[in-house]
C-alpha cells in the first residue's frame, strides 16, 4: 500500500506514523508533549463507504469519536488539533453532538474528558474555517507506533458522534459496540 | 527553612514555582507564598487560571522530586473546593486521584506504573488549563448536566445536547 495523506492538517506534528489496517491506513500524528508527558500519538482513520466519508479519532485513550459530516478540501477532511493536548478536531458541516455510553458508569477522568471535548475541541470543528490546512507527506513514516499507543476502537468505553446522526451512522455505531461485545474486528 | 509556631520550631521545605512563588510544605500543611513579600497567596488572589499555572509548575517537577507529591495532592484538595469551578472541578479531582495512585505505586516500588499515572495526571491537568483559560475569557462552559438522554443503542444510553445553535438536538 502506497503512503498518502488521508486528511489535511491545521497544525503540523513532529512526524506521522502510518499503520496499515484492513484496507485503510491509520495515521498517528506524533508530538513530544510539554510537561513530562512525552510521546503523544493521536490516531486518525478515514472510513470510505461509497460516496460517504467519515473519520474516526480517539479521545483520552478510551473514547472513540466518529465524525460523520466532515468538510472536505481537495477531497480530504480537515483536521486540527487542540492546543497543548493535540486532541483531533475534524472540521464538520454539521456540529450535532451525540454521546453513546453510560455516564453513570464512566470514570471521573472520562467524564471530564467529555466536558473538555465539548468546550475546547468541538469549537475547532466549526465549518468553513478561514485558516490554512496543509499536507504532511514529508512527515510520513511507514512504521506503526509502539503497541501501547495503537488505536483500538473496539476497546472504547463510549462513542461520540459529531455530525449528522442518520440511520446509517446509527448502524455504524451499533456495529462498533457489537464488535466490542464479541471482541472481534475493527470499525 | 524553619518556622516558629506556638514556641515550637518546625521544618518546612520550599520549592520555587512559576517564577515568583514558593510552594512551602511540611508538618501536614501546604501553601503558596509570594517570594518577594512572604505573603501567602490564594486562588482568589491569582484567579483560578493563574493558580493552576503554579499547580502545573509543581506537577512538572514531581517527576524529579517525588516528595512534592503529597503537598501537591493537598493543594489540589484545597483547590477542588473553590466554588464556581463548574465542570473544571471533575478534572481537578481526576488529577488529584491520579497523583494519589502514583504515590501509592511509588510506595510499592512500581516506578513504571507511577510514571504512567503521572503522565495521565499531566494530560488531564493540561485539559483543566485549557478550560480555565476559556472560563477566564468569559466563556460559559458546557457541562454533563447539559446533556439529555434521547434513546439507546445496544443497551447503552444515547445523550444529546439539550439544544444546539440551530435548535436541532434531542433527535437520536
Amino acid at each position: 500500500m502506497r503512503s498518502r495523506e488521508i486528511v489535511l492538517v491545521g497544525r503540523r506534528p513532529l512526524r506521522v506514523h502510518e499503520e496499515a489496517r484492513d484496507s485503510q491506513a491509520v495515521h498517528y500524528f506524533y508530538w513530544r508533549l510539554d510537561l513530562y508527558k512525552l510521546d503523544d500519538y493521536e490516531p486518525v482513520k478515514v472510513h470510505e463507504e461509497g460516496e460517504e466519508l467519515s473519520v474516526l479519532t480517539r479521545l483520552h485513550w478510551r473514547g472513540l469519536v466518529l465524525w460523520s459530516s466532515p468538510e472536505l478540501r481537495r477531497g480530504r477532511p480537515l483536521v486540527d488539533f487542540a492546543w497543548g493536548i493535540h486532541t483531533p478536531a475534524v472540521v464538520s458541516r454539521d456540529l450535532g453532538f451525540h454521546l453513546i455510553g453510560d455516564l453513570d458508569e464512566l470514570p471521573l477522568a472520562d467524564r471530564f474528558a467529555i466536558q473538555f471535548f465539548l468546550n475546547a475541541v468541538l469549537p475547532l470543528a466549526r465549518p468553513a474555517p478561514p485558516r490554512e490546512f496543509s499536507g504532511y507527506a514529508d512527515l510520513l513514516v511507514r512504521e506503526p507506533p509502539p503497541p501501547k499507543y495503537r488505536f483500538e476502537p473496539k476497546g472504547a468505553r463510549y462513542v461520540i458522534v459529531v455530525g449528522e446522526f442518520t440511520d446509517r451512522v446509527r448502524e455504524r455505531v451499533e456495529g462498533i459496540l457489537a464488535r466490542k461485545c464479541s471482541g472481534g474486528g475493527t470499525p | 527553612m524553619t518556622e516558629r509556631l506556638g514556641g515550637r520550631e518546625r521544618r518546612l521545605r520550599a520549592e520555587r514555582v512559576a517564577g515568583r512563588f514558593l510552594l512551602v510544605w511540611g508538618d501536614g500543611e501546604v501553601r503558596v507564598v509570594e517570594e518577594r513579600t512572604g505573603r501567602s497567596v490564594t486562588v482568589e488572589d491569582l484567579g483560578a487560571a493563574g493558580f493552576w499555572e503554579g499547580v502545573l509548575a509543581v506537577l512538572e517537577r514531581v517527576a524529579k522530586d517525588r516528595e512534592l507529591l503529597p503537598p501537591l495532592v493537598l493543594l489540589l484538595d484545597e483547590f477542588s473546593g473553590v466554588p464556581g469551578l463548574g465542570p473544571v472541578r471533575d478534572g481537578v479531582v481526576a488529577v488529584r486521584e491520579y497523583l494519589k495512585e502514583a504515590y501509592l505505586a511509588l510506595g510499592l516500588g512500581r516506578g513504571g506504573e507511577a510514571r504512567e499515572l503521572l503522565g495521565r495526571a499531566a494530560e488531564i491537568a493540561l485539559m483543566v488549563r485549557a478550560l480555565l483559560r476559556l472560563r477566564a475569557r468569559g466563556a460559559g462552559l458546557v457541562a454533563l448536566e447539559d446533556l439529555v438522554k434521547v434513546g439507546e443503542i445496544e443497551g447503552r444510553p444515547v445523550y444529546a445536547l439539550k439544544r444546539d445553535s440551530a435548535g436541532r438536538q434531542e433527535t437520536a
